[in-house]
């Protein structure tokens, strides 16, 4: 809360579901507190109107027509400045979810979520912090402990660290930053970067998987050749 | 019968080329006809050459004979079985009179199976075209046939068809009742002519026939298996989310029991849709959801539940079930909180519950006589099974009750 206080302007959002009702939901209950910029209801709209408003937070829903959430944040993925993202579905599966935080998504929140958590959900994304709920930390836990990850857990760059362990642990159990802090004796800044650092590890340790994964999907066009040395690296 | 067209009758006789099939098929059985005068002895040569232009002719001019017989179909067939009966007089040895040139022929096989070869005829006449009245009707687009052996069920047939179908069985008949009479050389021609004609009809009629019978047999079966699904889709929906909605419609005027509700049914709807209603109660994290729903209902309180791993309840995780449900009450009557927390980590080797509010907490030191059923029921209840509980609570800060099993024992 001390976050919102201090800032100057209301965060902006564009919100991304293609259902008309839980929009205007979603508007009138951040109504005040943070600046609807723009709707969208499909994954070509969304980018259309990201590029046009260029708000700091993206609510995005993770089943959309036409490819999902997932398609939004693949094409964000390729773009410079590209706003945070914060996940919003109504399913509680991990398969679901995993893969969007994979994808570049800051945070995870069900759509039954408070107004409270959801502002407070949108302004630690605006500040490029992870959101992490008890239940996607929980999730998170056993996509690192699931058997596609586990080839890359055996890689000590992509596994997770016993602290992080620890700390995704303590958000399962529904332990707020400071609290986490105070139990290990740490600083919550420090929990926050241990958060941070689950989330690269967690993009970075299935970056090929989600392409296979997105490709299986024909959100993404698979890779045809491997890059040679004549091609230039992509700006 | 139907008097309108059918769409195949307008083969043109007068096209030149329509008429070689025809040719081709006298001229068998002439062939036929002069290789059994010429070689009596070898007569199964002649008749299998003069059969196969007899059926040839048959399957060309049964097309052009229909719109006849449909017409004029008593007409038709009266002429036949005129005709049958005359060649069965010119073949059949006469009592004294020796006015048959044929009297040879007759002896020989091909003119006694006429009338039995025409009777079957007329029989599939009949039957074809029964069969092409029926289906027209349902999509002239596909041929008689692709429809009879398509998955979809015919239409119904007319009496005509048996008719024909009766005709087909009278000539059968015939055609065994004749081969008793033949000496056993013979016979066994015959018998081998019969099975070979009548057992490739069969063949070539049946497997289509027996294909399609088996693909709508199957068709029946997943029809009935979606209808079976759709039934208990339809029990389950009524006795929880129409239930549930009718709940909500009577007390829509209490927010608070509303969101209750909705959240219990969402609760339950999402575990059905993820298989586990078959199981409830039978995994640990069934049978957690189960113990938070009921304290869910009790007392008006949000819980929050993850879970990570499963495995079946044995004797511990019962335990470890009724101790969750006994912390999920303590907190929803002294913690002061709606929302309460609950993460469950369960692999086959050991099982962990952790039940955290952030209310008002208590000093762990001298824990009020009334909160003794913490301890009674929680702690004394893990210990029995050779669990463990630690209560962690500052005041002001809120309670965490941390459950652990090791790994279960099998109940049976």
């Amino acid at each position: 809360m001390n976050d919102s206080a201090r800032r100057a302007a209301p965060v902006e959002v564009v919100v991304v579901d293609d259902h008309h009702l839980f929009r205007a939901g979603v508007k009138a209950e951040l109504a005040g507190r943070c600046n609807v910029v723009g709707e969208a209801e499909d994954p070509a709209q969304a980018l259309a109107t990201i590029f046009a408003t260029r708000p700091q937070v993206v609510l995005l829903d993770v089943h959309l027509p036409a490819g999902g959430g997932l398609a939004v944040l693949q094409a964000l993925s390729e773009v410079q400045d590209a706003p945070a993202v914060l996940a919003l579905s109504v399913s509680d599966a991990a398969e679901d979810v995993v893969p969007m935080i994979q994808a570049g998504a800051l945070g995870y929140v069900t759509k039954t979520i408070g107004t409270e958590e959801l502002v407070t959900a949108i302004q630690r994304v605006a500040d490029r912090d992870a959101y992490f709920s008890p239940r996607l930390a929980a999730f998170v836990l056993q996509a690192f402990s699931a058997p596609p990850l586990e080839a890359a857990q055996n890689d000590e760059l992509y596994a997770l660290t016993p602290r992080e362990r620890e700390v995704l642990h303590h958000i399962a159990r529904g332990y707020s930053y400071k609290r986490i802090g105070l139990r290990l004796g740490i600083s919550s800044r420090t929990v926050e970067s241990h958060v941070s650092s689950v989330l690269r590890k967690l993009q970075l340790s299935s970056r090929h998987e989600l392409a296979s994964w997105a490709a299986s999907r024909g959100l993404l066009e698979q890779p045809q050749t491997p890059p040679s040395a004549e091609t230039p690296p992509a700006g | 019968m139907s008097a309108v067209a059918s769409p195949h009758d307008d083969l043109s006789p007068q096209h030149p080329s329509a008429w070689r099939p025809v040719v081709v098929a006298v001229s068998l059985q002439l062939v036929g006809l002069a290789l059994l005068l010429a070689f009596p002895a070898h007569a199964a040569v002649g008749v299998a050459v003069a059969g196969v232009g007899f059926l040839l002719g048959c399957a060309q001019l049964a097309s052009r004979a229909l719109p006849v017989l449909r017409m004029q179909p008593f007409a038709f067939l009266g002429g036949a079985l005129v005709l049958a009966c005359a060649l069965r007089l010119l073949a059949t040895r006469p009592g004294s009179g020796r006015f048959s040139l044929l009297w040879h022929l007759g002896n020989s096989t091909l003119l006694s199976y006429a009338p039995v070869l025409l009777a079957g005829l007329a029989g599939l006449v009949l039957l074809a075209d029964a069969l092409r009245a029926g289906l027209r009707v349902r999509n002239a687009s596909v041929p008689p046939w692709q429809q009879l052996t398509s998955e979809q069920r015919p239409a119904r047939f007319y009496g005509s068809a048996l008719v024909g179908v009766a005709l087909i069985a009278l000539a059968a008949v015939w055609v065994l009742g004749r081969l008793t009479q033949f000496s056993s050389g013979d016979r066994v021609l015959h018998a081998l002519l019969v099975v070979a004609v009548g057992g490739g009809a069969a063949v070539v009629i049946g497997i289509p026939f027996a294909v399609a019978f088996l693909a709508r047999a199957e068709q029946g079966l997943a029809t009935d298996a979606a209808e079976a699904d759709r039934q208990r889709f339809a029990a389950h929906l009524h006795d929880s989310v129409l239930q549930t909605l009718a709940l909500i419609q009577r007390q829509a005027h209490e927010p608070a029991s509303v969101a209750r509700l909705a959240r219990r049914q969402e609760h339950a709807l999402r575990a059905w849709m993820a298989g586990q209603s078959s199981l409830l109660g039978d995994t640990l994290t069934a049978g957690l959801r189960q113990a938070i729903d009921e304290v869910e209902d009790e007392h008006s309180l949000t819980v929050e539940f993850s879970a990570i791993g499963d495995r079946p309840v044995e004797e511990s995780g019962e335990a470890l079930i009724s101790a969750a449900r006994e912390a999920l009450r303590n907190a929803a009557r002294h913690a002061q909180v709606s929302t309460v927390i609950v993460f469950a980590e369960v692999s086959s080797d050991s099982a962990s519950v952790f039940v955290r509010d952030e209310g008002v907490g208590f000093d762990s030191s001298c824990v009020p006589l009334a909160r003794r059923g913490l301890r009674d029921a929680i702690v004394g209840r893990m210990t029995a099974v050779g669990g463990s509980a630690t209560v962690d609570s500052t005041p002001g800060e809120g309670t965490e009750v941390a459950l652990h099993i090791g790994a279960g024992r099998s109940k049976r």
